[in-house]
């Protein structure tokens, strides 16, 4: 999906069919742009009824694209759905990259990637439900790609041992844990379709999240500087 | 439990039927995945015909969430005998999530029903997960009456912690074959939920006492 039907998906008036006739576009400007309606078209299907229910009949229809066109571009729904989510993961992987870079210290660069993911998930509720919800229970290969989406993040969050004083040390793949616990409870407020609260997660999220790297005090200050912000 | 391996014989009629067919979808949800499945491949997997199915369930989401909720039962069952005796707030959890982790190891079939493929069959299975694991966050967020809490916690706290414990195993259930032993899973878990409210020196200990004999 392209940078722009990432940042917001696009609805089904904004995907009409290229013009017809003479209209100088390549024949790779053509198909990146089928590709990118697709993508935008599936997003907007399973948001409405689901992956399960989603059809390729809709998500062709919604696209202006005819379903041999689809089939050029994809094997199946699951192939286009891969594709969707892995735009989307690759876009916000950018996001949060740029918006931690800007800080120094990682305690404030965890609070940062928070913040970006939350607001940009908070913009979009049909990409927030592709991102977290529907790749757990579309299928056995979406959910593996979805685990290894997290558990990659995983690395970022390991730094903070670093941060770790008086010999203390924490239990192996804490980090596992406490990024089941972030899903947990952004998944929780999408699936309430409360996506845009989000935002209003932050505090939360930094605190119990840094709580066993810094100390509930410490933990707590940077929860409460990340809300006064 | 597989088809294999069930004991019918002390069931009536009705509920032998109703142990096979749950088996019979057990076994297939681990095999292909409940989105795959068709009331014909249950009643094949069975041995049992499709009027009998018919009799039973409306659907195959009916069978699915019979054998959900038959194996919630025995969950919720496990862990009310596991903490009778626990007397204080860690004492309970300890007991809560070790029984819990132990039933769950037991049969990787039914563990991928109940963590994985309810998740995909539909909104009444992941209605009857949601109400299962609420009481667990209920557990959790009695923490808050710990002497050591800090006034800052809420609701949403224990929520995250219960999150975390069930994605933990819930990540650990995508992949094929067994769980990580209890001993490298359910410590960190008692760690990580006690710390918010007890502490580091607190939660550090639970890293140290010994599993539960039952």
């Amino acid at each position: 999906m392209a940078k722009r039907d990432v940042e917001r998906s696009a609805s089904p008036e904004e995907l009409g069919p290229l013009p017809g006739g003479h209209h100088g576009l390549s024949r790779q400007q053509i198909l990146d742009s089928q590709r990118e309606r697709l993508l935008a078209a599936i997003a907007h299907e399973v948001a409405l009824h689901g992956y399960r229910a989603t059809t390729i009949t809709g998500i062709v229809k919604t696209a202006s694209v005819s379903s041999r066109d689809f089939y050029e571009h994809f094997e199946g729904k699951e192939e286009c759905f891969l594709a969707a989510f892995d735009a989307v993961r690759d876009h916000l992987e950018e996001l949060v990259a740029a918006a931690a870079a800007e800080e120094a210290a990682w305690p404030d660069q965890v609070v940062a990637a928070f913040k970006t993911a939350l607001e940009f998930l908070a913009t979009d509720p049909d990409l927030a439900r592709l991102c977290l919800v529907e790749p757990v229970s579309a299928t056995p290969k979406t959910a593996i790609r979805f685990r290894e989406a997290v558990l990659a993040c995983a690395p970022e969050l390991e730094r903070g041992r670093a941060e770790l004083t008086d010999g203390s040390s924490l239990p192996p793949s804490t980090e596992d844990s406490l990024l089941g616990g972030v899903i947990s409870l952004i998944t929780r407020a999408v699936l309430a379709e409360e996506t845009e609260k989000l935002p209003a997660l932050l505090p939360d999220l930094v605190d119990f999240t840094l709580t066993p790297y810094l100390g509930s005090k410490r933990a707590a200050s940077l929860a409460a500087k990340s809300f006064s912000d | 439990m597989g088809l294999q391996e069930l004991d019918l014989s002390v069931l009536d009629a009705r509920g032998r039927a109703c142990a096979t067919f749950r088996a019979a979808l057990t076994d297939l949800c681990f095999d292909r995945g409940f989105a795959a499945l068709t009331v014909e491949d249950v009643c094949l997997r069975a041995g049992l015909g499709r009027a009998v199915f018919r009799s039973l369930y409306a659907d195959l989401g009916e069978c699915f969430l019979d054998t959900c909720a038959s194996e919630l039962h025995r969950y919720g069952r496990a862990v009310r005998e596991a903490r009778a005796d626990a007397t204080d707030w860690r004492g309970r959890l300890r007991a809560t999530a070790y029984s819990l982790y132990r039933c769950l190891e037991e049969d990787e079939r039914l563990r991928r029903l109940t963590v994985v493929e309810a998740r995909a069959a539909g909104e009444a299975p992941a209605l009857l997960i949601d109400a299962a694991i609420e009481p667990l966050y209920d557990l959790i967020d009695e923490g808050r009456a710990e002497p050591s809490a800090p006034s800052t916690l809420t609701r949403a706290t224990a929520e995250f912690l219960g999150g975390a414990a069930f994605n933990e195993v819930y990540m650990a259930s995508l992949r094929r074959g067994p769980l990580p032993p209890e001993r490298e899973v359910v410590p960190k878990i008692l760690y990580l939920t006690v710390l918010p409210y007890v502490g580091e020196a607190g939660a550090a200990e639970e890293l140290a006492i010994p599993a539960p004999s039952n």
